[in-house]
């Protein structure tokens, strides 16, 4: 055992309040704590608990629990005090923490000792103090304090009163971590540039480990349903030490759905806070095709309430194409029956990105990721267009520079006859082309 | 391009190698128009030309990860010559262009929709057959089309200019001047019913896209197409006259590059003398400009009788002109028109 033995003669009755005083006259081995991790030391119960021994360096009982310490200090006691009828630990606990700043200090602070010069350093140290029960054979109770003492890391300053939960003595450090480069994406792009960077007074941080996670959030990019299997952004990175600008650069990879994805860093070896940002994935611009006299917009659903987001030059075309059809159609003599006009079904979420129609993530409904494309009815169902008038669509879907596409759905190899539509391209290849 | 390159072009499509067969479900529109549903099989993907028709045998694995097979019949079962007229108005600057429509005898199917770009102008159009120009969105400019309209609209056929079949009344009036656009004319044709849409990421989905690309014939007309500012600018004519030429005439290979090129250095010249507003020097570019049109097709001031099938080939004296005979009436009248408008400036 390193560490010298902390003398403490105050009564064992006092113990919170008297953790500053404890932690002025406890002894440590400098050269040894500068060396020290801030992990965690044994607990110690030093000599002066030893009655036969007035040798302050040495170590009456160590362990790794303070009842571990506690026992073992019984029996060392028990070995050269044959007085001392220490028998039976029965409970330790821990009363609080106690901490001095580091310095040059050479006085004796117990004056019992003959404590030697302290070494000059510029660390902190914590000291976690502790008491145990420990039963004499007299049955009179003994507290013998218990220490554990915990160096800072370099730079970094002990907590007034650290938490007994995390005798790391970093709670209070002065690091801090950022993240930079967020913005958005497309989906099934990569985003290049994310940054996440730990400083400690302003002043970069290198070889500090950090920790990224990323998480979608639940119902964003236009989609209202479940959460569940919903794929998730990718880092390039997940965990790594900053380099020696402080800073760690990482990248986002997007999945094939629109929506928000929150990315939170941390530092692993050291408490720096935490810094979030957020992605966000989708196509920008998209626009809704709000309603119309000219169409009608079917096909939203809870789960999905936004359908009809196209590109600006898209709607444009749709728009015309559907006031071109219901305006040539009421121009005819005769007139037809009932007010024709194109059923717009699906185009694309607010964000563009796969369009789950079974709401599995996945794409069946190919082609509306981007707000190029539209679907529009054709089928039997009413207001669709009329097997008649199909060639006429089509023409003037040209003449709006679309591509009309008459899709009869097959699952299975068998035709959904009543499914069938008009996938309409209004970009032209562009539309086609989306993440899996 | 000329009917030998796009077959030339098509069997480059046809003959890119596509996946190994793979047993799997589908179904097969058969040529009455009947489907033969949940086949088992192995497909192979690929388009076929089926020679007998004329259409193609297109297999494909659908988004669902089922087969299909359909029937795509193309637009381009025609056979069109398309021939320009333009003149301006005396009065009112106004550029009216005409156009004559023919469907050879040849064809299999009649012609029923034209597309092309224009700077600006207002269409009219045979009857039964209606004309558009509207904003394209994406390209400057209007996008101009002429397709044909059945009179029973609810039960339309495809329909259109017949086989053997001639029709003039597809005009445009506009205040720009003319240069050369292509204009792709399409074929009526059966819809082909895709059975669920085909991955366009796989061989086979490019391939679709090449042949859908591809889906008409492409001629060149004389369109609006070069803007007169008001102003009158000599000068800003004559520049985009020259880019024109640059980069739209010569990649349609209406004119040998180097001959463009001389073309080129003289509207530079031309236009740079403008915008010092020497006129006299501009107007003497200008006659040494047509000067080297002329030289290789004469009578291009001649009117034309609208009779000749392919005016193109019609070069007096030339065997094989360094410019296309339509563009070089095109680059003539903008530049007489230039001459005229500065003569009247200079009076």
């Amino acid at each position: 055992m390193t560490i010298i033995p902390m003398i403490a003669r105050k009564p064992a009755s006092v113990y919170f309040l008297g953790v500053l005083i404890f932690a002025t006259i406890i002894l440590v081995s400098i050269p040894v704590l500068a060396r020290a991790s801030p992990a965690v030391k044994p607990w110690v119960i030093p000599s002066t608990m030893c009655k036969a021994n007035n040798n302050c360096t040495e170590v009456c009982g160590v362990g790794n629990t303070m009842t571990e310490a506690a026992q073992n200090y019984i029996q060392n006691a028990n070995s050269f005090d044959t007085s001392s009828g220490l028998t039976e630990v029965f409970g330790c606990g821990t009363p609080g923490w106690g901490y001095f700043l580091g310095g040059r200090r050479n006085d004796d602070i117990s004056g019992k000792c003959g404590l030697p010069v302290l070494q000059p350093y510029d660390k902190s140290v914590a000291v976690r103090i502790g008491l145990c029960d420990i039963r004499r054979s007299s049955g009179h109770l003994f507290q013998p304090q218990v220490y554990q003492v915990v160096q800072c890391p370099p730079g970094s300053v002990p907590l007034p009163l650290p938490s007994p939960d995390n005798p790391s003595c970093s709670g209070a450090e002065t690091y801090s971590i950022t993240l930079s480069g967020f913005g958005s994406t497309e989906p099934g792009a990569i985003l290049n540039g994310l940054r996440v960077k730990v400083s400690k007074d302003n002043r970069p941080a290198p070889g500090v480990q950090v920790q990224m996670t990323v998480d979608a959030i639940a119902r964003s990019g236009g989609h209202g349903h479940h959460d569940a299997g919903r794929p998730k952004g990718a880092l390039s990175i997940y965990t790594g030490a900053t380099g020696t600008d402080g800073a760690l650069a990482f990248t986002f990879t997007a999945p094939a759905p629109a929506g928000d994805h929150v990315i939170t860093a941390r530092c692993v070896d050291r408490d720096c806070g935490q810094a979030t940002g957020t992605v966000e994935v989708g196509i920008k611009g998209l626009v809704p095709l709000n309603a119309s006299p000219e169409y009608e917009l079917i096909g939203t659903t809870n789960s999905h309430p936004g359908n009809h987001y196209l590109s600006d030059t898209a709607l444009y075309r749709v728009t015309i194409l559907a006031a071109l059809y219901r305006g040539y159609l009421q121009r005819i003599q005769p007139p037809p029956a009932e007010d024709l006009k194109l059923h717009l079904n699906d185009a694309s979420l607010e964000r563009g990105g796969v369009f789950d129609i079974r709401d599995t993530w996945t794409r069946p409904h190919a082609e509306h990721c981007k707000g190029t494309a539209i679907d529009v009815r054709a089928n039997d169902a009413p207001g669709a267009i009329p097997g008649g008038l199909r060639n006429l669509f089509e023409k003037y879907a040209h003449v709006v520079g679309a591509d009309p596409y008459w899709d009869i759905p097959f699952v299975k190899g068998k035709r959904r006859w009543e499914l069938r539509h008009y996938h309409v391209r209004l970009l032209g290849q562009e539309s086609s082309t989306c993440p899996n | 391009m000329s009917k030998l390159m796009r077959i030339t072009a098509l069997f480059a499509i046809l003959s890119v190698g596509t996946a190994e067969a793979e047993v799997g479900i589908g179904a097969i529109e058969n040529p009455d128009g009947t489907y033969t549903e949940e086949i088992i099989q192995d497909w192979q993907e690929g388009i076929t030309p089926d020679v007998s028709t004329g259409d193609y045998i297109i297999t494909y694995k659908s988004e669902d990860g089922s087969f299909a097979q359909v029937i795509f019949e193309p637009a381009t079962k025609i056979d069109p010559i398309l021939k320009s007229k333009f003149k301006a108005e005396r009065n009112t600057g106004v550029v009216s262009y005409e156009y004559k429509l023919k469907n050879g005898s040849k064809a299999k199917r009649p012609i029923n929709q034209l597309i092309t770009y224009v700077s600006t102008g207002s269409p009219t159009h045979p009857s039964e057959w209606h004309g558009l120009a509207i904003p394209d969105g994406v390209i400057p400019g209007l996008r101009l089309s002429w397709f044909h309209v059945g009179k029973d609209i609810f039960n339309e056929k495809p329909g259109g200019l017949l086989p053997g079949r001639n029709l003039r009344g597809f005009a445009i009036e506009s205040h720009d001047l003319p240069g050369i656009a292509i204009v792709e004319i399409y074929g009526a044709r059966r819809t082909t019913a895709w059975l669920g849409l085909y991955d366009v990421a796989s061989t086979v989905g490019q391939q679709i896209e090449d042949l859908k690309k591809r889906d008409f014939i492409p001629l060149p007309a004389a369109v609006p197409k070069i803007p007169v500012p008001a102003p009158f600018d000599a000068a800003a004519i004559l520049n985009s006259l020259n880019k024109h030429l640059d980069e739209d005439l010569v990649a349609m290979k209406l004119t040998d590059p180097v001959f463009a090129g001389q073309l080129g250095r003289l509207l530079g010249s031309a236009a740079e003398a403008a915008r010092r507003g020497d006129t006299e020097n501009v107007r003497r570019l200008i006659k040494d400009l047509r000067h080297h049109i002329k030289k290789e097709h004469e009578d291009i001031d001649e009117e034309e009788d609208g009779d000749k099938d392919d005016e193109r080939e019609s070069g007096k004296g030339k065997t094989s002109p360094l410019i296309d005979k339509l563009a070089a009436r095109v680059l003539d009248f903008d530049l007489k028109y230039i001459d005229k408008r500065l003569k009247k400036q200079d009076d």
